[in-house]
């Protein structure tokens, strides 16, 4: 007997923009009975992403949320996800999949931290793919790593600012009238 | 016994049966489609290709053909004379339409809604045309051969007032404008666009009180109605920068609260705000340039646009009333807030200032220069050194901030949870004084980035939230290292002597 895989129901599908509309109106983490529903979208849009037999646009939608969804959730690093990114990069030969994927990696790779070691190491990782011939990055896959490489210059150049400002003096004012005012001329003798 | 004739028609007379057929032809060539007017479908085609670029020459020849045509009627002629204009429209020949426009005004010589409307189009290729001189002549001949319409008059009148003013003849424009305004004032679209045109040279030219009058005509509830949206705001900010630019200030305060109330949008309304508060603080109200600045963050606590403009206002009321501690504090809000080397060194720069207007004395104001040039270790960057330095802000508390912070808590709350809403909280907390709890959220904020979120939080989270949370920008490099490669330093290999020590650390204990 075929096994039906459980799937996201539709009306949920549906409902997606509205719960990430919701979701951006209320505090940072979500309250436990919505982290729950957005858990449930998370799931049930890796697997819309992973499903070669979906429509392609309805993928690149479902890869865009999965990041806003995980966003929302501040769940970036979280056990088995890059392990995931990196089996679906793989699988992908969408140019815009792609580079949702490679956001998603990013971001996975960067765990929640505030440093960008984790995006660093992935790009060495993506790097050893493409010369082993097991990826090909395409063209809005290279403008996310552009993207990063230009958010690393501009930070670099955050942690160079210092004020050049010189420290204030006072000039006392030019009172010289040695060459302007002569004494009066001494009545001849 | 009688039979019924077989033939029935066979009975009638003959007379009968030719008259039955030559109805019968008549009702059958009735029933035929009348054959097309040859002219319509030439006009027909034309107008069909008349926006095709390809098919200029040909829209021409098809409309040439129907003028020349003795049996076209005028209907027909002046429909063709529109298809050629649009098509020399189309192609920008202006010359041509010019004149194409004087043949249209021969052909019907005596026709006065024909010369009308020739020398409208000719104003109008004139306008396009960027032709002054030639437009003012078309339009004063308009106004002269309609002299009893007064309508047209006002038309000619306003075209004036555009050509004078595209001429920079500006006295000229006014007269022109006020008799297109006096002679067709319920053709309110003309009206608004005379006196658009009216305010926008007056305010050119200096002439505030015209461009006051002009201005605030336009925000008649009629003439308001036909702006577009988008113009609006600065339609609504104009009568108020008049009367600042008269000095005065006390008008120009009520009519920027009054317009913030009628303002639909929320981000004029801040601006009207903010405004306000100028004038008022130029009208020397100093506590109500003060109490309404704080309105800029109280009463849009979900905008920051307009948030660095009112600190800076609040800290110029303060030093405008002689207040320079409580300036200082203010002050010290924009300096966490500056986000580049010019901000940091201009606010730096206002507080050594403000310093020196209490000491009357340059210490604590070089104190201050210093301590940002070199940090608490001083010039030599060597602890324990006679050069180290001490930060003269330090004995200076943050205003007080509780109002705004109770405002802005709500928005805080409704901003959402991603990384631009931790980048707002962030901001928020800048502007209440906080900066350890903004530092948090920067980091919030970047911890939940991705894609382009990392150019824009990145260098703020470093420049505004590490440097404000430590009091200085000196050595803020070892923060962007640590952002850029982790702890694992630039060989992403742990337990190197590459490896990197967290900086954000200690500043969030």
């Amino acid at each position: 007997m075929r096994q039906h895989k459980p799937r996201m129901p539709r009306r949920l599908v549906c409902l997606l923009p509205l719960l990430l509309a919701a979701a951006s109106a209320r505090a940072a983490d979500p309250p436990p009975d919505d982290a729950a529903i957005l858990a449930q979208a998370r799931d049930a849009l890796e697997r819309i992403v992973s499903n070669e037999h979906r429509h392609t646009s309805t993928r690149r939608e479902a890869a865009r949320a999965l990041n806003r969804v995980h966003e929302a959730l501040n769940d970036w690093g979280r056990k088995g996800q890059l392990e995931w990114y990196l089996e679906q990069l793989q699988a992908t030969t969408d140019d815009y999949i792609q580079a949702s994927l490679l956001d998603g990696a990013q971001a996975a790779a960067k765990a929640g931290s505030y440093h960008l070691g984790g995006a660093r190491k992935l790009w060495d990782t993506i790097d050893g793919l493409v010369k082993a011939g097991k990826f090909r990055l395409q063209s809005h896959g290279k403008r996310t790593r552009q993207s990063l490489e230009e958010a690393r210059k501009y930070i670099t150049r955050a942690g160079e600012r210092t004020p050049t400002d010189k420290p204030m003096s006072i000039t006392p004012p030019k009172l010289d009238i040695r060459s302007s005012l002569k004494p009066f001329p001494e009545p001849k003798k | 016994m009688n039979s019924t004739p077989r033939f029935p028609l066979a009975r009638l007379p003959l007379a009968w049966l030719l008259a039955l057929a030559l109805a019968a032809t008549g009702a059958l060539r009735a029933a035929e489609p009348p054959q097309p007017d040859p002219l319509a479908k030439m006009l027909k085609d034309a107008d069909r290709l008349k926006s095709n670029r390809n098919e200029h020459g040909r829209v021409l020849r098809l409309c040439e053909e129907v003028i020349a045509t003795p049996r076209a009627t005028k209907d027909q002629k002046l429909q063709a004379f529109d298809t050629m204009a649009y098509a020399y429209a189309q192609k920008r020949s202006y010359a041509d339409h010019i004149k194409l426009m004087d043949r249209l005004r021969a052909l019907f010589p005596g026709d006065a809604a024909v010369d009308r409307k020739a020398l409208l189009a000719q104003i109008g290729v004139y306008r396009t045309w960027k032709k002054p001189t030639e437009g003012l002549a078309a339009a004063s001949e308009l106004a002269e051969k309609h002299a009893a319409d007064k309508p047209t008059v006002a038309a000619a009148h306003a075209h004036r007032a555009y050509f004078f003013y595209r001429a920079r003849k500006y006295e000229d424009c006014y007269d022109a404008a006020d008799k297109a305004v006096a002679l067709d004032p319920e053709n309110h679209e003309q009206v608004l666009a005379v006196l658009r045109l009216l305010s926008d040279a007056a305010w050119s030219k200096g002439h505030m009180e015209r461009c006051l009058a002009a201005s605030l005509r336009m925000l008649e509830p009629q003439l308001a109605a036909l702006t577009p949206e988008h113009e609006l705001p600065g339609r609504q900010k104009r009568p108020g920068e008049c009367l600042v630019r008269l000095e005065r200030h006390d008008d120009a305060r009520d009519h920027f609260l009054k317009v913030e109330k009628a303002t639909p949008d929320p981000r004029a309304a801040q601006e009207f705000c903010y405004l306000a508060a100028r004038a008022a603080l130029d009208g020397k109200h100093y506590d109500q340039a003060l109490a309404t600045f704080d309105r800029v963050f109280t009463s849009y606590p979900d905008r920051t646009d307009y948030w660095p403009h009112a600190q800076q206002g609040i800290v110029d009321a303060h030093r405008a009333a002689g207040r320079f501690p409580q300036a200082i504090a203010a002050a010290r809000i924009l300096l966490d807030a500056a986000r580049d080397r010019g901000g940091v060194a201009n606010y730096t720069r206002l507080i050594a200032e403000l310093f020196r207007a209490i000491d009357n004395h340059l210490g604590r104001a070089n104190q201050m220069i210093n301590f940002q040039r070199f940090g608490p270790l001083g010039e030599d960057g060597k602890p324990g050194t006679p050069d180290d330095l001490k930060n003269p802000l330090a004995a200076i508390r943050y205003p007080d901030c509780s109002a705004r912070d109770k405002a802005l808590a709500k928005a805080r709350k409704e901003a959402g949870d991603d990384a631009k809403a931790a980048h707002f909280r962030a901001v928020t907390y800048t502007y209440t004084g906080q900066p350890r709890e903004a530092l948090r959220h920067y980091l919030d904020a970047f911890a939940r980035a991705h894609g382009s979120d990392y150019r824009t939080i990145g260098p703020e989270m470093i420049a505004i939230g590490a440097r404000a949370a430590r009091g200085h920008p000196v050595g803020l490099e070892a923060f962007a290292e640590f952002v850029n490669h982790g702890p694992d330093g630039p060989d992403g290999k742990p337990g190197t002597p590459d490896d990197l020590k967290d900086p954000f650390a200690p500043l969030l204990k």
